[in-house]
């Protein structure tokens, strides 16, 4: 379903650009030359002639992206509820039921969230202007003062951005799991609870990100073994293409059953057992008071 | 045996006078300069004697003076009030910050004795801007006679300007070019363009660079002695004292002199084909050294085997640092000012294409010494085609500029694009002087325009004629001061010469229509109308009809295929506004192209020049699909936010 959405907002957006170059450029024979390489001659004639409407298109793939990023915030909450009530049967109408609930916290979570790697990107990105005096040649003594500085700070900024990536999926989660605590409450408790399991949710995102790198990886080396150069290999590319991101998707939800079975092997569990050792020494309190309350009355009698 | 050895000695005595005689140029304006830079004032105290033969057979009664960097000394000089590459604020609050740049002339004395210096009055030949100190005219105590030698020793003391195009200083960088009090080119009637005798010394202008005479330039240099120096001509002696060192350079055959001092300079060298290569940069840019001195021998090697060996016995190149680039990309003879950022990938060959532009200018301005100030075309366009022919057949045509990530761009299709879609595109004839573009459309005309319509001619007349036009420019006009006409001259001359009457006056009147008008190219594919034929039901009544868009009148060549493969070559004038073509036989017109060899670069829109019945459906797709996956992989990964 996921890669079916992502499917179809995508050709949503490509399906007017081809008409638009049909239209345009088809009956030309200098598009062509753009079968094998790329055709430099060809993409600047093209942009200028018709670069206004490519950019309204290209608005208009932003408007279809968003729209896209608000689908996926609504079905995340579905899958994050399957994943929690793996027992229930009726696995489509759990899934709606959690998404339909959750969806406005989620939302919440992730503009809030989205604010949080903002403010980490532009700390990242002002620390580069800074260094760089604006790239001023009068003030700027040596790009290499740009280049340090990006070298020192990049691995800081990966780093951060990446754990509140990683807090944000584990918040997600918690919010499933406690659907009625107030979204500030789950906010904050999802940051102890990363920071307490940090070294096992962050190898586990690592991993997960070191995996989808090496399937980039690999993906590229295929592409570039051999140029698209007829109707067949386009369309071999295509295919491909697909498989690629139907992995991509795959590794998306399986990011977040890996973290959705270590968030239940850790601080479910430690909940659970939590709860059970103060069940326990509430049943053994109750047991004390009530052995008390028989030995006073053995010894009233 | 007294006879025979009188007739020994005059031999001998007459090869020594040939030996003499064996300059390479004409040397009418001889510099011996004594310069000291001072680098806590940023100021340089300078003193030289200017030796100037008159060539000409007028009486001459005054010299004029270029004194470039007075144009930093106000805001009313014509350089600053026509500048586009940096905004007001900027510049005023640099000047403001840091002081106004300046030419002080202390004294002006004649070999007899006379002081001319209160003789000495500002002009502005160029414009009616009586603020604009850049050039001076002196006056003689006594006229230098046909012949005669003029030789003044000038003493002045200059403030170096902060930061500044070309010259100027950052921190401790200074690069020097035009930078000494030096004498313009007297043109005698019949000179170029000139009709009276008369001095050419134009105004500095931002976009102006040179136009001199040749000579010889002796400069010595003095510097605290951890500063080094990188100059034109050759490095001859240096000579240390306690705290500073004396950098004595020899230049001969050269129109100009630069100079960069820093003390932070790393020099590498090199030898090729016993010319000298010299690399000056700050250690962080010294890696840069290979790509550039790969490049400039793929250059000299070209050169020397199209038009003449480099000349001279050596080439600097200085690599400003990042605080120094505001004197990137200057050509001075023998010295090349280039300037990148220092990780530029190998792929992105701004690095190879700055070296082959400013080398070219070797040739181009130097050797070919044309007025850049009146006719920048001339040189900035006929360098910009080589430095494009030279990238090209280095490192292939569709791939000379850029090889990254997938993305091929040629050179000569960058300058084609950066002037046929610009917007400034018409803003100004070709043949404006240096001073006269306005709204930043110098590059775009001088350099982008002419490279294009040179790469047309080229594509008229075959690379064959073309060769042999600029061959015999060179031959003809070397070491001298050419001018357009002078060029156009040869091309009618070697067309006429290889084509006989062929193209009619149809080459000479688009280059006319390139030159001096600013007329664009395009010629457009308008209908295939393939209509059964109704005598005959076998056969099709073909037409096809094209259209001249552009206002330029150009002969095309015309393809037309039909659907069984024969394929038809028209010929059009392109003199009429349309043409129509029509055909009876038993195939349809499958496609038609307008110059389907590609030989119009200037035509604007390539993709009109062609038609075909069928749709491209390919290409389409292969671009659709990739937008497709591009989405699909943007869209994915947005939902890090999700």
């Amino acid at each position: 379903m996921f890669f079916g959405f992502n499917f179809i907002f995508a050709l949503v957006c490509a399906w007017p650009l081809n008409n638009f170059l049909e239209n345009t450029v088809g009956n030309s024979l200098s598009v062509k030359g753009s079968l094998e390489n790329f055709n430099y001659p060809f993409v600047g004639d093209f942009l200028e002639k018709y670069g206004d409407n490519l950019s309204f298109m290209l608005n208009q793939s932003l408007v279809v992206s968003l729209a896209f990023l608000v689908l996926n915030i609504f079905l995340i909450g579905g899958v994050l509820t399957v994943f929690k009530n793996k027992a229930v049967t009726s696995r489509l109408t759990n899934f709606f039921r959690g998404a339909t609930t959750l969806f406005w916290r989620m939302t919440r979570l992730s503009v809030y969230f989205t604010l949080i790697q903002g403010v980490l990107f532009a700390f990242f990105f002002l620390n580069i202007i800074f260094a760089a005096k604006n790239f001023s040649i009068v003030d700027l003594t040596s790009e290499y003062a740009v280049i340090n500085t990006i070298k020192w700070t990049l691995p800081f900024y990966l780093f951060f951005a990446t754990t509140v990536a990683m807090i944000h999926d584990y918040a997600k989660i918690h919010l499933a799991h406690n659907s009625r605590v107030g979204l500030f409450k789950n906010f904050w408790k999802s940051i102890s609870v990363s920071i307490r399991n940090f070294p096992a949710y962050f190898s586990l995102y690592v991993l997960n990100i070191g995996t989808l790198a090496l399937f980039f990886a690999a993906y590229w080396f295929v592409f570039s073994i051999k140029t698209a150069d007829s109707f067949s290999m386009v369309l071999l590319s295509f295919v491909i293409g697909q498989l690629f991101l139907f992995g991509r998707v795959g590794f998306k939800l399986a990011n977040l059953g890996s973290a959705n079975a270590l968030y239940h092997d850790t601080y479910l569990a430690q909940e659970i057992e939590k709860r059970e050792k103060a069940e326990q020494e509430k049943r053994e309190k109750e047991l004390k008071i009530q052995k008390e309350k028989e030995r006073k009355l053995v010894s009233t009698f | 045996m007294i006879k025979t050895l009188t007739t020994c000695f005059v031999v001998c005595f007459a090869f020594m006078g040939f030996a003499q005689q064996t300059n390479l140029s004409p040397r009418i304006a001889n510099y011996d300069i004594d310069v000291q830079l001072d680098v806590e004032q940023k100021k340089i105290i300078g003193s030289e004697q200017l030796t100037w033969k008159n060539t000409s057979s007028d009486t001459i009664e005054t010299f004029p003076l270029h004194l470039y960097l007075n144009a930093f000394k106000n805001t009313e000089s014509s350089f600053i009030k026509g500048w586009w590459e940096v905004p007001d604020n900027f510049t005023l609050q640099l000047f403001a910050d840091k002081g106004w740049s300046s030419v002080d002339i202390k004294s002006i004395v004649d070999a007899a004795g006379n002081d001319l210096t209160k003789s000495m009055v500002y002009i502005h030949p160029d414009d009616d801007n009586d603020k604009d100190q850049t050039v001076a005219s002196v006056t003689l105590a006594k006229p230098i006679l046909p012949g005669e030698i003029l030789d003044v020793n000038i003493k002045w003391n200059t403030t170096i300007p902060k930061a500044m195009v070309r010259s100027g200083y950052n921190k401790e960088f200074f690069f020097m070019g035009q930078w000494f009090p030096k004498i313009g080119v007297y043109e005698e009637a019949g000179t170029r363009y000139s009709e009276v005798g008369n001095w050419k010394c134009h105004q500095y202008h931002t976009n102006s660079e040179f136009y001199a005479d040749f000579g010889s330039y002796n400069v010595d240099i003095t510097v605290p002695k951890e500063y080094s120096i990188g100059a034109t001509g050759a490095l001859v002696k240096e000579t240390e004292t306690d705290s500073l060192k004396t950098y004595s350079y020899k230049a001969d055959d050269v129109i100009d002199f630069a100079w960069a001092a820093s003390p932070h300079f790393v020099l590498i060298e090199e030898e090729y084909k016993g010319i000298n290569l010299r690399y000056f940069s700050y250690p962080d840019h010294s890696h840069m050294a290979n790509r550039y001195f790969e490049i400039l021998k793929h250059s000299l090697s070209f050169f020397e085997e199209y038009l003449e060996k480099y000349p001279y016995p050596n080439l600097t190149i200085i690599e400003p640092p990042f605080h120094g680039l505001h004197s990137r990309g200057m050509e001075y003879p023998t010295l090349l000012a280039l300037g990148n950022i220092c990780l530029l990938p190998e792929g992105v060959r701004t690095a190879e294409a700055f070296a082959v532009h400013e080398f070219t200018h070797q040739y181009f301005m130097q050797i070919l010494a044309s007025n850049e100030a009146e006719e920048p075309w001339l040189d900035e366009g006929l360098t910009s085609y080589f430095e494009a022919r030279i990238m090209d057949q280095v490192y292939g045509s569709e791939s000379s500029a850029v090889d990254f990530m997938g993305i091929q761009i040629g050179k000569t299709d960058m300058a084609r694009k950066d002037f046929v879609h610009s917007s400034k595109a018409q803003t100004a004839k070709n043949n404006a002087p240096s001073w006269k573009y306005e709204d930043d459309s110098y590059q775009v005309i001088s350099y982008f325009k002419t490279h294009t319509w040179l790469k047309t001619l080229e594509g008229l007349v075959g690379l064959e004629t073309m060769d042999e036009i600029i061959k015999t420019y060179y031959k003809r006009w070397k070491f001298k001061h050419p001018c357009g006409k002078d060029f156009l001259t040869i091309i009618d001359e070697v067309v006429t010469k290889k084509h006989g009457n062929e193209f009619g006056s149809q080459v000479m009147n688009f280059v006319d229509q390139a030159l001096n008008t600013t007329y664009t190219c395009d010629f457009k594919v308008v209908d295939i109308d393939n209509a059964e034929n109704r005598e005959s039901p076998e056969d099709y009544k073909s037409k096809v009809i094209v259209e001249r868009v552009g206002e330029m009148i150009l002969p095309v060549e015309i393809q037309i295929t039909f659907r069984d493969g024969k394929t038809v070559n028209e010929n059009w004038d392109g003199q009429t506004r349309r043409k129509e073509f029509s055909y009876n036989g038993k195939s349809k017109v499958e496609s038609v192209q307008i110059d389907p060899e590609r030989k119009l670069y200037i035509d604007k829109d390539y993709i009109n020049n062609s038609y075909t019945s069928g749709k491209e459906e390919n290409a389409i797709f292969k671009y659709a699909t990739k937008f497709m996956i591009w989405m699909q992989n943007s869209m994915q990964s947005i939902l890090v936010l999700a």
